[in-house]
């Protein structure tokens, strides 16, 4: 009886107990195996102490200023008497950022509910692939989608655009770029959510409306907000479409008909060109790279926390 | 979880509340299937794109053709010209100086034959070149043909995509040998030895945020390792600094978050029931992993690679910095300097001249078809095989 009780007691958990007796053999494949798994945080430290210790060398420059990166209106990098300041740069890509996210979250949080609120499931079962099918195609190949088919097409609707590079375009494609991310993520999350919910809503007399719309995305928020932080971290750091359709013209503006650079845009072209190791212009590649680091990683970090810290537990 | 499928509507619905249901429920059907009208858009432009290069091409052909014609018939008037004026010359300077008439036609007769050799030499050249550079195929097929197997070029309708596509396929199999097992080995520590550990959460919170950092960050890592202290040191003619493994290496870096979250998922899914059942047999952890989990995740492992593969080969944007080269105009090899199909598309749809934003599009067609076989091979894996396994 005793011994009974003892393995009906032993939890579901997927932590298993440790092998019977030591062996050599095992404890150097869970070294091996442990070094494997550390190369992925190796990796992150990497990045950072390159990034971070080209950030220090471009300061130490004594061409530039530190008030001047983040205060100033102008990046000239390249040119003679180079001004350095992040904002033009951080403007392009937060405009194609805003652009991107104004398109897709809604539409992406809409298709989100209607594939796990409306959809029935072979309509289910043939969107999913498909989204995921879009999420598939190559982002150059994007970019090329933008520069010749989404620029001329605009250019019939919108005065004064720029018929090149523009911001707008370049914002469009990177919408539906992360358009699936997000609905694909947020349906997840929806489904997560127990159908004894909306069985209680129903029988309070609310309409599938209103409980996919006050039930069951508030009961998923956690998620859906992590899945818009993700896509939001993702449209930042897009490059090949936004290098593109955007072009390579630091310039501080509102306007989303002409083309700025983006940051990934200009690291991708002062990278493209025969710049000198140690100048103070490749230098200032690791600065736009540490700005944009930081950004991308407080957002996923943020998403995680999220994830974590609101995930409703239904059983 | 239940299904809802009858709607839901009381007796005293207002109108309003009617109208928001019915509305919405529309509205969501539109901006989901607007998703998918999207991509059928994006194939018929591309398709419109492609069909423009199978016009173009033939006309820029015949033109290309005509003019190296012409240049070869010009050719010969000039080498006419030239051998008339040195005659014309010789007679006027034989007689300006007729005492010295035989040495001055010796010389001149020297000069005229040298001429004729050379000239005749550069016209040989020019006739082989004549023949290798004049295109006569002008079918569909035979230009496609030419499109998959022919190197740069600085002529558009001469450019192809060999190099390119060999690149591309080498880099993704280098990509694959690295990343899958680094990959499927941090998901195993993950999951089987330390899932409920803090060492676990770390990793975990690692990994996640791997997958979120911009692409062109792995290839500021990628330039710097690889590049700058791997290869730079070890350069030589058999060795270029920025060489094909070390570009698949960055891509490996780039698709591993793929690979090991991919790999966690099919190992959870493995019932724990499997694992006691082989440990209560006597086997050690690690046979328990190798000879119960792996093969029952091996779908999803699966299904992890070639989402990773098809990633590493539509990615440019690593290789951009990395220094991808981008006229090749020799098979790539593991030492040696590379480009890839994606950086071909995008240096040619920045090109100015427009005919080679055709070959852009054709390039981009190709590229997808591959990719998207490859993803569908996947999602198939991943609705219709794990499915079928889970029960």
């Amino acid at each position: 009886m005793e011994s009974d009780r003892k393995i009906n007691e032993i939890p579901p958990t997927r932590k298993l107990p440790p092998a019977p007796a030591f062996r050599i053999s095992e404890w150097f494949i869970e070294w091996g195996l442990f070094l494997s798994a550390f190369l992925s945080i190796g990796i992150t430290i990497a990045i950072a102490w390159i990034v971070f210790s080209g950030t220090y060398q471009f300061f130490s420059d004594p061409d530039v200023s530190i008030k001047y990166f983040f205060t100033g209106t102008e990046w000239t990098a390249g040119f003679e008497g180079a001004k350095y300041s992040i904002l033009p740069l951080l403007a392009g890509t937060m405009m194609v950022a805003v652009i991107a996210g104004l398109l897709a979250l809604p539409i992406g949080l809409i298709s989100a509910i209607y594939l796990s609120e409306y959809a029935s499931k072979p309509v289910r079962l043939l969107v999913k692939p498909t989204l995921e099918l879009l999420a598939g195609i190559p982002t150059v190949v994007y970019g090329y989608f933008a520069v010749f088919a989404i620029t001329p097409l605009l250019e019939k609707f919108i005065p004064g655009l720029d018929p090149v590079t523009n911001q707008l375009s370049g914002g469009i494609v990177v919408a539906i770029m992360i358009l699936p991310m997000i609905a694909s993520l947020s349906e997840d999350a929806m489904r997560m959510v127990p159908g004894s919910l909306r069985e209680a809503s129903y029988a309070l007399g609310a309409t599938k409306f209103e409980t996919s719309t006050k039930i069951v995305v508030p009961a998923a928020l956690s998620g859906i907000l992590a899945s818009f932080l993700l896509a939001i971290s993702r449209a930042i750091g897009e490059t090949m479409a936004v290098t593109l359709a955007c072009g390579g013209q630091p310039k501080l503006t509102l306007d989303p008909r002409e083309g700025l650079a983006t940051m990934t845009g200009f690291i991708a072209r002062i990278a493209q060109g025969d710049v000198q190791h140690g100048t103070t212009l490749f230098n200032s590649l690791f600065a736009v790279a540490a700005v944009l680091f930081i950004i991308t990683l407080t957002m996923n970090m943020l998403a995680q926390w999220i994830l974590t810290k609101y995930r409703q537990v239904y059983q | 979880m239940i299904q809802h499928k009858k709607r839901h509507q009381g007796n005293g619905l207002s109108l309003g509340r009617k109208l928001a249901d019915h509305g919405f429920a529309w509205l969501a059907f539109g901006c989901t299937f607007l998703a998918m009208a999207l991509l059928l858009l994006f194939f018929i432009r591309l398709g419109f794109d492609v069909n423009s290069w199978f016009k173009i091409m033939p006309e820029r052909i015949a033109k290309f053709n005509l003019e190296i014609e012409r240049k070869a018939l010009e050719f010969d008037e000039e080498t006419k010209r030239e051998l008339d004026a040195l005659a014309r010359e010789k007679e006027t300077r034989i007689k300006q100086d007729p005492n010295n008439a035989d040495s001055l036609a010796i010389r001149y007769d020297k000069v005229i034959n040298k001429k004729i050799e050379d000239r005749a030499k550069t016209k040989l050249e020019i006739e082989s070149n004549l023949n290798t550079d004049k295109r006569s195929d002008v079918s569909c097929f035979g230009m496609l043909i030419h499109f998959i197997s022919a190197g740069p070029s600085s002529q558009p309708q001469d450019a192809g995509i060999k190099a390119a596509l060999l690149s591309s396929l080498l880099l993704g199999a280098i990509t694959i040998i690295a990343a899958i097992p680094l990959g499927v080995a941090t998901a195993i520590y993950l999951e089987e030895y330390r899932a409920q550990s803090w060492i676990g959460a770390i990793l975990q919170l690692n990994v996640n945020n791997l997958a979120g950092v911009p692409s062109i960050m792995y290839a500021i890592l990628g330039a710097y390792v690889f590049v700058e202290l791997i290869f730079k040191p070890l350069e030589s003619p058999a060795i270029a600094a920025r060489n094909t493994l070390g570009g698949g290496l960055t891509l490996a870096l780039l698709v591993l978050p793929i690979i090991i979250v991919s790999t966690q998922e099919a190992i959870r899914a493995v019932p724990v029931s499997l694992r006691h059942a082989s440990l209560a047999l006597g086997a050690s952890r690690w046979q328990t992993i190798w000879k119960i989990v792996i093969p029952s995740s091996l779908p999803g492992i699966l299904t992890g690679m070639i989402l990773a593969l098809s990633r590493a080969m539509g990615e440019a944007a690593p290789l951009v910095l990395f220094g991808a080269a981008l006229y090749v105009n020799f098979s790539p090899s593991l030492f040696s300097r590379f480009t890839a199909l994606p950086m071909q598309i995008y240096s040619w749809s920045d090109d100015p001249d427009p005919a080679f934003h055709y070959n852009a599009a054709l390039a981009s067609a190709i590229l997808i078809t591959m990719l998207l076989g490859l993803n569908s091979i996947a999602i198939f894996f991943r609705y219709f095989v794990q499915q079928k396994l889970k029960g």
